[in-house]
Order: C-alpha cells, then sequence, then structure tokens
C-alpha cells in the first residue's frame, strides 16, 4: 500500500521563517522611497513624551490584603520546600534541570513581583499566575524525589472537581446593586471558566510510557491554575455574601441580558454591520482610520451574545454587550469621520502626534468624567493597556534610526481604534445602566 | 520499476522486531566517546510503520558511520560529507567505516542481513541534545526522493546529560526496493518536538466537564433572602 507524503515539509517551514523574519526585518531595515514620509526615533519620542493613563484592573469590592498575603505566604512555603536551584546530583537530566530551575526563577519573581501591582485584584492575578509556575515545579521535584505521577495528579484533580461543584451549587448572582453583581460576577465566572478548562486538561491526561518529570509538571501547573482560580472565585464571592443591602440580582441580570441582546442586534442592523463579507486582505493604501474601522466592524461579527445569555452566563452576556455596544458607537463614529473626510491620511510627524494624543485624551476623559466607572472600566483598562503596549512598541525605534510613516500602519491603526472606542464607553455604560434599571 | 510518487511502507515485516533491538544500540566507551547510554523509543506508535533500521549514537560532532572514499585526504578516513548515503551493494558495505560506539556489531549484523537487489540502506546522520532520544517515526521514499521523519522525547530524569551538549545519531534504514542512487536527486528530513506517538494522535478533546461557567441549575441560591 502506497500513501502520498507530506515531504516537503521542511522547505515550506524553511520559506515561511524567511517571510516572517523579513517581516520583522521590514520595521527598520527596509529602505524608503524619497518622497516617503518619515518619523525618526527621537521624535517618536516626542511623540510619547506624555505617558499612557493608569487604569489597572479591579474588582468594586474589597479584597482583604490579609487574604492574599496567606495566599504569598503559602507559596512561598511550597518554594521553600524544593531544593532549588537543583543541581546535577538532584536532576541529572541538564534539560529537565534547566526547566525546573528556569520556571522556580520565575515563580520567585512574579511572587515578589505581586506586591508592587497597583490593584489588589490585579496583584491576586499575580498570585495566581506565582501559584501556577510554582505547582510546575513542585510537581516536577515530586516526580523525581516521591514518584509522583500524572496520575496522582488527576486524582488531585477530581477533589477540586468535587469542590467547583459545590461552589457552583451555592453560587448565586449576588451583588450590592445591579452592576456590582454584573462586574464581580462575570469575574467570578471568568475565574470559573479557567477552572474549567484547566481542570479539563487534568482530568483528560492520559498516562504516556514517555512521560517524563516535565509531562507531571506541567499537568501540576495546570492543577495548580485551576486551584487558584477556584480559590479566588469563592473569595469573591464570599465578599460579596458579606455586602451591604446584597440580595440576588439575577432577575435584574437576567432582563437586561435579554434587553442588551435585542439592542446590539438592532444598533448592529440600523449600522448596517450584519451585512458584507469579512475582511480578508489589508489595504495598503488604507489610512489608519480605515483600518480600524475594519477590525472593528470584523470583530463586532463576531461572537453571539445571545448564545452566552441562553446559557445563563448574565453577566458575561451583559460584559459583551457593552463591548459590543463601545465597538459599534466607534464604528459609527469613525464612518462619520472618514466619510467626512475628516480622518488623518499621516503625512508628518505632526499627524503622528496628533494620533496618538487624541488616543489618549479620549482614555483620559473617560476615566476622569465616565458617570459609569465600574463599567467603563471593563473597556478602559484594556485600552490603556494596548496603548501602553503600542507606546513600547515605538519606544524601541533608535533615537537616529529613520522609518517611513507607512510602517507605522498597525500602530497607528491601534491609536485610532483606542480614541474611538473610548469616545464610546461613556455611550456603551449608559445603554448598559439603563437597561440595568429597568428591573 | 519503482513508482516516483513518494510512498510510505506499512506492512513491513521485522519492523517491530527492529525496534526491540535498537534498545542496544548505543554510544561507546572507548575511542574518545563518552558513555551515553539509550533508551527505546518508549511511545507506543505502529512500528510496522517504518522500515527495519538500527541506530548508533555517540558523543561526539562527527559522523559515525561513513563510506571509506567520504574522506578528505583519502587516507586518514576523516569523512568529509554529511549528505545522506544510500547503501546498494555488498561492495560499498565493506567501505564501510565506523566509528568507536556501542552496537557498531549489531549494526553491521543488520547489513549482513540486508539484501541487496532487492533492498537499499539509506544512511542518514541527524544530530540530537544530549538530554532527548530521537525516534523515527516516518519514512517516505520514491525513485527520485527520500523523506524522513523523527520524533523527539526527553530522556528520564536521572540520565546524566549537559542541557546544550549534543550527539551525533546515525540511522540505517532498510528500504524494501532496489533503489537507484543515482536518480536520487532530493531528500529531506525533519525532526518534530515531540514523541510519534503524540505526532499521529489527534488532539484530545474529552471535556470531563461539561458545564458552563454558571451558577449549576439547582443552586440554593446562598443570599436570595438577604
Amino acid at each position: 500500500m502506497r500513501e502520498t507524503s507530506g515531504r516537503t515539509r521542511r522547505t515550506v517551514l524553511a520559506g515561511a521563517g524567511a517571510a516572517v523574519a523579513a517581516s520583522i526585518a521590514g520595521c527598520s531595515g527596509l529602505p524608503f522611497g524619497a518622497d516617503e514620509a518619515t518619523i525618526t526615533g527621537r521624535q517618536l519620542s516626542g511623540v510619547l513624551e506624555e505617558s499612557p493613563p493608569s487604569i489597572p484592573d479591579r474588582v468594586p469590592i474589597g479584597i482583604d490584603a490579609s487574604y492574599l498575603d496567606a495566599v504569598a505566604s503559602e507559596l512561598e512555603s511550597a518554594l521553600a520546600s524544593v531544593p532549588t536551584p537543583f543541581d546535577a546530583t538532584e536532576v541529572p537530566n541538564g534539560a529537565i534541570r534547566a526547566r525546573l530551575n528556569r520556571q522556580s526563577e520565575t515563580a520567585r519573581a512574579t511572587l515578589a513581583g505581586a506586591g508592587e501591582e497597583p490593584t489588589r485584584w490585579e496583584r491576586a492575578g499575580s498570585l495566581r499566575r506565582a501559584r501556577r509556575e510554582t505547582g510546575f515545579v513542585v510537581g516536577g521535584w515530586a516526580a523525581i524525589d516521591d514518584d509522583r505521577t500524572i496520575a496522582d495528579v488527576r486524582a488531585a484533580g477530581e477533589a477540586i472537581r468535587d469542590d467547583l461543584d459545590s461552589f457552583r451549587r451555592r453560587w448565586a448572582y449576588l451583588g450590592a446593586d445591579a452592576i456590582e453583581a454584573v462586574v464581580v460576577n462575570a469575574a467570578i465566572a471568568g475565574l470559573v471558566r479557567s477552572c474549567i478548562g484547566g481542570l479539563n486538561r487534568v482530568l483528560s491526561a492520559r498516562e504516556r510510557e514517555s512521560a517524563t518529570a516535565l509531562d507531571v509538571a506541567e499537568a501540576d501547573e495546570r492543577l495548580a491554575s485551576a486551584r487558584g482560580e477556584l480559590g479566588d472565585a469563592v473569595y469573591l464571592f464570599d465578599r460579596l455574601r458579606g455586602r451591604d443591602g446584597v440580595r440576588s440580582r439575577r432577575d435584574a441580570l437576567a432582563a437586561a441580558a435579554d434587553a442588551l441582546v435585542d439592542g446590539v442586534a438592532e444598533r448592529r442592523a440600523t449600522t448596517g454591520l450584519d451585512e458584507g463579507a469579512f475582511t480578508a486582505e489589508a489595504d495598503r493604501e488604507a489610512t489608519p482610520a480605515e483600518r480600524a474601522l475594519r477590525d472593528l466592524r470584523d470583530d463586532i461579527r463576531r461572537g453571539d451574545i445571545g448564545e452566552t445569555r441562553d446559557a445563563g452566563a448574565f453577566p458575561q452576556a451583559i460584559v459583551e454587550a457593552h463591548d459590543a455596544l463601545a465597538t459599534i458607537g466607534a464604528v459609527e463614529a469613525l464612518r462619520a469621520r472618514i466619510d467626512a473626510g475628516e480622518a488623518i491620511d499621516p503625512a508628518s510627524v505632526e499627524d503622528v502626534d496628533t494620533i496618538r494624543t487624541r488616543a489618549r485624551e479620549a482614555l483620559v476623559a473617560v476615566h476622569a468624567d465616565g458617570a459609569y466607572p465600574r463599567l467603563d472600566r471593563l473597556q478602559t483598562h484594556r485600552l490603556a493597556a494596548v496603548l501602553g503596549y503600542v507606546d513600547d512598541e515605538l519606544s524601541h525605534v533608535d533615537a537616529d534610526d529613520e522609518i517611513a510613516l507607512s510602517r507605522l500602519n498597525w500602530e497607528l491603526r491601534d491609536y485610532v481604534r483606542i480614541e474611538a472606542v473610548a469616545r464610546s464607553v461613556g455611550d456603551a455604560s449608559a445603554a448598559v445602566a439603563r437597561a440595568l434599571e429597568r428591573e | 520499476m519503482v513508482p516516483s510518487t513518494p510512498t510510505r511502507r506499512r506492512t513491513l515485516l521485522g519492523a517491530a522486531g527492529a525496534l526491540a533491538t535498537l534498545a542496544g544500540c548505543g554510544a561507546s566507551d572507548g575511542g574518545g566517546d563518552r558513555e551515553t547510554p539509550t533508551e527505546p523509543p518508549r511511545e507506543p506508535f505502529d512500528p510496522e510503520s517504518v522500515p527495519p533500521h538500527r541506530r548508533l549514537r555517540g558523543a561526539n560532532d562527527g559522523p559515525l558511520v561513513w563510506l571509506s572514499d567520504e574522506t578528505q585526504t583519502g587516507t586518514n578516513e576523516e569523512p568529509r560529507r554529511r549528505r545522506p548515503t544510500f547503501l546498494t551493494s555488498r561492495d560499498q558495505v565493506d567501505r564501510l567505516r565506523f566509528a568507536d560506539v556501542r552496537g557498531v556489531e549489531a549494526a553491521r549484523t543488520f547489513l549482513e542481513e540486508t539484501t541487496f537487489g532487492s533492498e537499499t540502506i539509506f544512511l542518514e546522520r541527524v544530530p540530537v541534545r544530549r538530554c532527548y532520544e530521537l525516534q523515527l517515526c516516518d519514512v517516505s521514499w520514491s525513485a527520485t526522493e527520500v523523506d524522513t521523519q523523527f520524533g523527539r522525547v526527553l530522556r528520564d530524569a536521572d540520565v546524566a546529560c549537559e542541557h546544550d551538549a549534543r550527539d551525533s545519531t546515525a540511522w540505517l534504514v532498510r528500504i524494501p526496493e532496489a533503489l537507484d542512487a543515482d536518480r536520487i536527486t532530493s531528500y529531506s528530513s525533519g525532526v518534530g518536538g515531540s514523541s510519534c506517538g503524540e505526532r499521529r494522535r489527534p488532539p484530545e478533546r474529552e471535556q470531563p466537564i461539561t458545564a458552563d461557567a454558571v451558577p449549576a441549575p439547582n443552586a440554593t441560591a446562598e443570599g436570595d433572602d438577604a
């Protein structure tokens, strides 16, 4: 019997790698025409002079420092229980040793850095990451030193599964008010979702003859992650229960989700977002605004809020609707700007500066003046993170390097998008708040 | 007549035996080569999907098997070529030279048992990091092309090795056809990052927990009355 084999894989991969390398090199290495507008690294530094606003993620209920301190202490003890850095006597295989030692250093650094996070919610996130990294190291060492197996990890996963079931039976959409119920329960749902995903990997892990200590380490990493996510979900829920005026907001959230699913569908229809094909290829001549518009339009057509609502995931459906409304608002604003001929086609350093300044100022404004800061933050902390990321990318251009403005298409598109979404966040929050007040 | 379309032979008698014998193919403890114990492929992939083969492994950068005329000077027998070699006759086997590594005798026996005229030996050299083991996952060939695909697995935690060190491996693959070496103008090879078994296994789709991230339907809803 004969069959065709994919025999040219190496050639194909080599070609792909070369293309990617050329693309990266192109950021600063490709020549530009004599009549093409350019910008130097020094000029970019001037554009980036004003820092992006700091809008860290937070949940609008207090997280006790003592809770986080206890988590940090537990992780420190776990890390102290393994004799890292391992030497060749403890872990003869250098590849396994290097990986465990590297992950141990990472876990310690994450743990140390968690205390520097700007909010307790972000600190909790860092601690979950540290727990995951610690789980890898402790699990890998247990496999080497104590014959821990995939089956042992799976058994521990079953125990967490029981805890998860127990939590889901007592979990309810509580809140001191409806917005609190949305924001905090959406955060809880995010943790539960991650926990389920990780546990599924742990519980379906198979025994393999070739399993090494690193396979056990990776399974333990997922187990630790699931444990941390469930622990924080339980903590947040217990905090909610202790709030003054707390009660179930399920009916209000269900009604709001219904209204918002319909409202988003209407807006999509009136904006004509359901028509036309997805954009396949970038237009090289497109302005940053046109690129941003195209991406936003494609984004809004993905996802199905109705499906989320139908699953009973009302907080998530409302958060998705908030995102959709902000995106639709941004599409409308960008479309109007383009139709009016007001979209900037960057041709100078000043144009770049204007595009970036508008993004920053729009974000600062909604963060400072928004009527619904708890809802606004669902978007603004992400927008601030993207702004910081793009700034960081541009800051890597050496002062004396000169690059064509056309090489900044993606970055300028992101700035335009940040501005457009930031300007429509307030309206999206108001629409969500109205839906929640209908109770 | 050998077709020019690449093929993979699924029914190759003796392949399982070849894999079992592979356990003994290792590096030498003399001649400048440090002892490098090796294990057999540990993944239960279908062994009959690859032709019979032997593997030599040595803790050095040089080739482990070469034809005596593949030399720089013709006298010092220092090999100069790294490209794959096809052995199509007993005469070529007689001109083979081996580094001083463990498993050479098994390799010689393997070659002696090869029926040139209806079989061809494909000799390939593949470097490998010392903390890893290679598995031969797939061999395909036509009259003009040969392709080999290898899997890579970590060796056990108690195998002493330095992370950055490299070994050489030489693979003698018995292709059950009489190939004309002069017609073979193309060969390719790939080393995957996982074992042969994992390369062939479809993604795990098992979902022991199918619940959504929502309260359980029969939740007691603490706080309803709060």
